[in-house]
């Protein structure tokens, strides 16, 4: 290296320049309700892009080699639960990293002083970055795995699947919030909290499962995830030199903590109960480390030097991860013909690790497995989705259907906000719609597009079927004697109807409006 | 001060790809910090200690036996807990300032 990082970042710092031909109305499009005016940045990382494009070059380098070794060993065939689930998952990982991508430019566009814009640049190269490694690994599984149904439609999937909707409002909402605020919930909440549990913790699940090629994936993809947080905490830092913005920043952590939780979350602990065979540890005992040690003991405590106090969810976000990963796998196993991959039900030993890991499993969540049991045969004509009373409400906010924290005892309700009816999971996703409720006005619910439809109709029109033309992508187990086709959800005479809105709560009182800081 | 519900963490962590190269960074961390501990995930390595991690590049390259530099050892460094600091040949995590 011909000059030091730091005298080199010196240098490159004071070469920034205004633009003299356009106003900063035409140059900032966005604007914010923080105060961003005389504050004093700070880049921890001070990388600049000959260095950023060596590093970066040096990884892809690594993975690929991986990928090469993985193919000439031939070291057997991944676990097929694993594989198949990876379809949903996958899928949507790319999404979300491309939006992140799109994020990164606007807020450089919009807000950035010069020592974060760089920042914010080379994440959203890293994003685009992340985006191709999952369209590789998607399209690697496509080539090598057994069963490519699903791999080959994931971002139709993504695009138009009912549970992607989950992923598809996380990251709409921190794309279309305050340019600020994204940095909040996307570099504070769903990267320095969350994205560990899965990128990191989830690659030795990966591994476990004789999938190192998304071993690798995660791994390379979560190295860049480092700058990521140390952005996010550049961020907030510097917001936090404004008194002013003292509580525009609590209200936005007060958010996005039980925003993420309610998604991100749910995926990370879906992912690590359901998706796997040779656990370690529970996706409570994940969540516990990573999310309530590392993140809110390690780095959120130390915010309380600024004022900032915990998120007053984060009790009741405990709690839930009680039941969690176990009520999001009675929606994504029930909901079996809207996804795109074979589902592989819990045997008996899996029971058996539940009930250890989260003492009377059995008593609250056996009895799904019992009927899921009873409706896998295609003879049989019996499709469990309807034997349970069909699929229930959707959140407005979060797209999580109205079994949470259990399907027995949830906490859905119904709130009416300029003459329309609103549905919730939650106290707090409604309290988050109350504050800002015009960001939440849906376009078509699921149930607009579909309710009077056969369940066989709105699987053609998903297009979740196979080359034949009348198999299903997603099947009840894994292996059967033959499976499920589009004659067969017929048989099972189901119509999607729209279940009646639950009634209101009164646990969520409508928040005085922060008055927020004029743009630049 | 602290909240109920919010445990205070002094823990810092470094999580690094697994291979060569973190298996040289973790000796060379172990012999200099005696208070660190290291867990082996099988796709990664977390290091862990209850003070600053103080990463010197030259000593992990003499470990290696060959160059390694800033940038090397960030194609490695898959996560951390603190806050990170990087140098021309240090990259160092601490506790955050509470
Ligand atoms: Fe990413
Ligand atoms: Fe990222
Ligand atoms: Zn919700």
């Amino acid at each position: 290296m011909s000059m030091q990082i730091t005298r080199a970042y010196d240098r490159v710092k004071a070469i920034d320049w205004e633009p003299s031909y356009i106003g900063k109305d035409q140059k900032y499009v966005e604007s914010t309700r923080f105060f961003l005016k005389g504050l004093k940045p700070v880049d921890p990382f001070k990388t600049f892009l000959r260095e950023y494009f060596k590093m970066e070059q040096e990884k892809e380098n690594r993975h690929y080699s991986v990928l090469e070794a993985s193919s000439r060993l031939h070291s057997g065939p991944p676990d097929a639960r694993w594989m198949e689930s990876m379809k949903f998952i996958l899928s949507n990982l790319a999404t979300v990293e491309y939006a992140a991508g799109r994020q990164m430019g606007r807020m450089a566009r919009s807000v950035a002083p010069m020592e974060l814009r760089q920042g914010y640049m080379m994440q959203m190269l890293d994003e685009m970055r992340h985006t191709q490694l999952e369209m590789n690994n998607i399209r690697q599984n496509m080539r090598t795995w057994e069963d490519p149904a699903g791999y080959d439609i994931a971002l139709r999937g993504a695009g138009n699947n009912v549970g992607a909707g989950l992923f598809r409002a996380m990251i709409e909402d921190v794309t279309t919030c305050d340019p600020v605020e994204t940095s909040i919930g996307l570099q504070i909440f769903i990267e320095t909290a969350y994205s560990n549990v899965f990128f990191v913790g989830m690659s030795a699940a990966a591994a476990a499962h004789g999938d190192n090629t998304l071993a690798s994936t995660l791994l390379t993809i979560q190295s860049d995830e480092s700058r990521h947080m140390a952005n996010g905490w550049a961020t907030l830092v510097t917001l936090l030199q404004d008194d002013r913005n003292i509580p525009l920043v609590q209200q936005a952590l007060d958010k996005w903590s039980w925003r993420t939780h309610v998604s991100f979350g749910l995926a990370n602990a879906l992912s690590q109960d359901y998706f796997t065979k040779n656990r370690t540890e529970s996706a409570k005992e994940a969540a516990m480390r990573w999310v309530y040690d590392e993140f809110f003991g390690g780095f959120y405590q130390k915010l309380e030097r600024y004022g900032i106090k915990p998120p007053p969810r984060m009790e009741e976000q405990i709690a839930e991860l009680d039941n969690l990963s176990h009520s999001a796998a009675v929606y994504v196993f029930g909901a079996w013909p809207f996804f795109y991959h074979r589902a592989d039900p819990m045997t008996a030993a899996d029971m058996d690790w539940l009930e250890k890991k989260y003492p009377g499993w059995h008593g609250r969540f056996g009895w799904f497995w019992d009927s899921y049991a009873k409706c896998t045969d295609p003879n049989d004509r019996a499709i469990v989705l309807k034997e349970l009373g069909g699929l229930p409400n959707f959140c407005e906010v979060c797209q999580r259907p109205l079994i949470f924290p259990t399907p027995q005892a949830h906490s859905g309700r119904s709130r009416v906000h300029a003459g329309k009816n609103h549905i919730f999971c939650s106290a707090g996703c409604e309290e988050i719609f109350v504050n800002d409720p015009i960001h939440y006005q849906v376009g078509k619910s699921f149930y607009d597009l579909y309710h009077g439809c056969t369940l066989a109709e709105v699987v053609e029109h998903m297009g979740y079927i196979r080359d034949d033309g009348r198999t299903l992508m997603g099947q009840p187990l894994l292996r059967q004697n033959r499976m499920w086709t589009v004659d067969d959800l017929r048989r099972c005479d189901y119509v999607v109807q729209r279940p009646a809105p639950p009634p209101p709560a009164d646990d969520v009182k409508p928040v005085q409006e922060t008055a927020g800081g004029a743009a630049h | 001060m602290t909240h109920a519900g919010l445990k205070v963490s002094h823990k810092v962590t470094a999580k690094l790809i697994n291979g060569g190269d973190a298996e040289a960074v973790v000796a060379v961390m172990l012999a200099a910090n005696p208070s660190a501990v290291v867990k082996d995930y099988g796709s990664y390595l977390s290091l862990e200690n209850e003070g600053p991690l103080f990463f010197n590049l030259a000593d992990i390259g003499e470990e290696l036996g060959r160059k390694y530099d800033v940038p090397a050892f960030l194609t490695i460094l898959a996560s951390y807990t603190g806050q990170i600091d990087v140098q021309d040949d240090t990259v160092s995590i601490a506790e955050i300032a509470g």
